[in-house]
């Protein structure tokens, strides 16, 4: 076995996996999908981490493998057949997420997926648009045009979810 | 105000406060168990190739247990997989009996010496200043805190005095009482005392961390 260090990694995923869980949750909309992505994301980087660990940026390789992992949907049927019995035996932690983040979960689900991988990567993840493109292979011209796309479709669905936009009193 | 959508997706992040992690050593574990079932995968692969090729007395090779579940946590189901099988302190201490390490998660020991100087004037006794494990990794969160078993209801009081976004990150697996906590760039002040006091209440009573399966015993 090659010299690789457990508390360097140790680090690393207590550093980053939080991140990288919101933006699996984003994208693919499901909290319990996107824990089981991000588990099956690190396990690989440890077992590349003698590889991994010298990379520039650890981290974008372990986003890299996670969407690929969260686009692959048939490994996606097959985790969740898997996932059936852990759903069943443990009640989800406490109250399911507010109103207003379900409304923002849905209108990321109503905008083609090219266009939320990249405002995901934009704004959650802080990528800039050169990054992004060289993360997904697309051009910066397309990545800002999905970027702007997105950003116009979301705040479009939100606003129709706003209830406060709904109730202006009428004068008798 | 910055971009309302941005906001929006950002404020997603509340939905994973209850949400617990595996610890680091349960997903090396799985990476582990990962390697070797496809190591046993690619021998059996080459054991065929061996026998077709018509050389008898192949079979030496036995490929090794890879371990059962294809996912961490979900090969197991038990009822009894549950927090009861740690024994929890979820006492809610006074700031002078906590011991907290605290941490530089953003590059500069200076910055965990003074959140240091902070937490004494707190009454918090301050076992060990210094740099995260490794500096590559900057937190986003204003901190996070990791601690046992036997430190919940302290890493509950510690959190009630950082103002700003905490990440609780529970190690099933640590036995001291020790809260560790990592300050990452935005940390700014530490709450005053009424101020923690009402975050406190706010917080109610410390409950049991959702936990992931677990082997260990109580008092172990």
């Amino acid at each position: 076995m090659t010299d690789r260090s457990p508390a360097d990694f140790d680090a690393f995923y207590q550093a980053t996996s939080r991140r990288a869980l919101l933006a699996l949750y984003a994208q693919c909309g499901d909290l319990g999908d996107a824990q089981d992505i991000l588990q099956e994301a690190y396990a690989r980087a440890w077992q590349n981490w003698a590889k991994v660990a010298h990379y520039d940026n650890p981290e974008a390789w372990v986003h890299q493998v996670a969407r690929r992992l969260a686009s692959n949907r048939w490994r996606g049927i097959r985790r969740w057949l898997s996932l059936q019995p852990r759903m069943a035996s443990s009640g989800e932690p406490a109250a399911g997420p507010s109103p207003d983040r379900v409304a923002v979960l849905t209108a990321l689900q109503g905008i083609p997926k090219a266009q939320r991988q990249a405002i995901v990567l934009h704004y959650l993840l802080d990528m800039s648009l050169s990054d992004i493109a060289v993360a997904t292979s697309t051009p910066v011209g397309t990545v800002k045009a999905r970027l702007s796309r997105a950003r116009t479709a979301l705040a479009a669905l939100l606003v129709e979810h706003d209830p406060e936009d709904n109730h202006v009193a009428s004068r008798p | 105000m910055s971009h309302p959508v941005r906001d929006k997706m950002l404020d997603l992040d509340n939905d994973l406060d209850g949400v617990l992690l595996p610890p680091a050593a349960a997903i090396r574990a799985y990476g582990q168990r990962r390697a070797r079932r496809r190591m046993a995968v690619a021998g059996v692969a080459v054991t065929t190739a061996i026998v077709a090729g018509g050389v008898v007395g192949a079979m030496t090779f036995s490929p090794p247990r890879g371990g059962g579940g294809t996912t961490y946590g979900a090969s197991a189901p038990e009822a009894s997989c549950a927090v009861s099988s740690y024994l929890l302190d979820l006492t809610l201490p006074a700031p002078h009996t906590i011991e907290v390490s605290v941490l530089d998660g953003a590059g500069g020991a200076q910055r965990a010496e003074s959140a240091a100087d902070q937490l004494r004037g707190r009454g918090f006794e301050i076992v060990r200043t210094g740099v995260a494990s490794s500096p590559r990794f900057h937190i986003t969160e204003t901190a996070q805190l990791m601690y046992g078993p036997s430190a919940v209801g302290a890493a509950q009081v510690l959190k009630a005095f950082v103002d700003g976004r905490v990440a609780m990150l529970f190690d099933p697996d640590r036995t001291d009482r020790t809260v560790d906590i990592v300050i990452g760039a935005s940390f700014g002040r530490l709450r005053t005392l009424p101020e923690a006091n009402q975050a406190l209440a706010k917080a109610g009573p410390p409950t049991a961390p959702p936990t992931v399966c677990a082997s260990r015993r109580p008092g172990e």
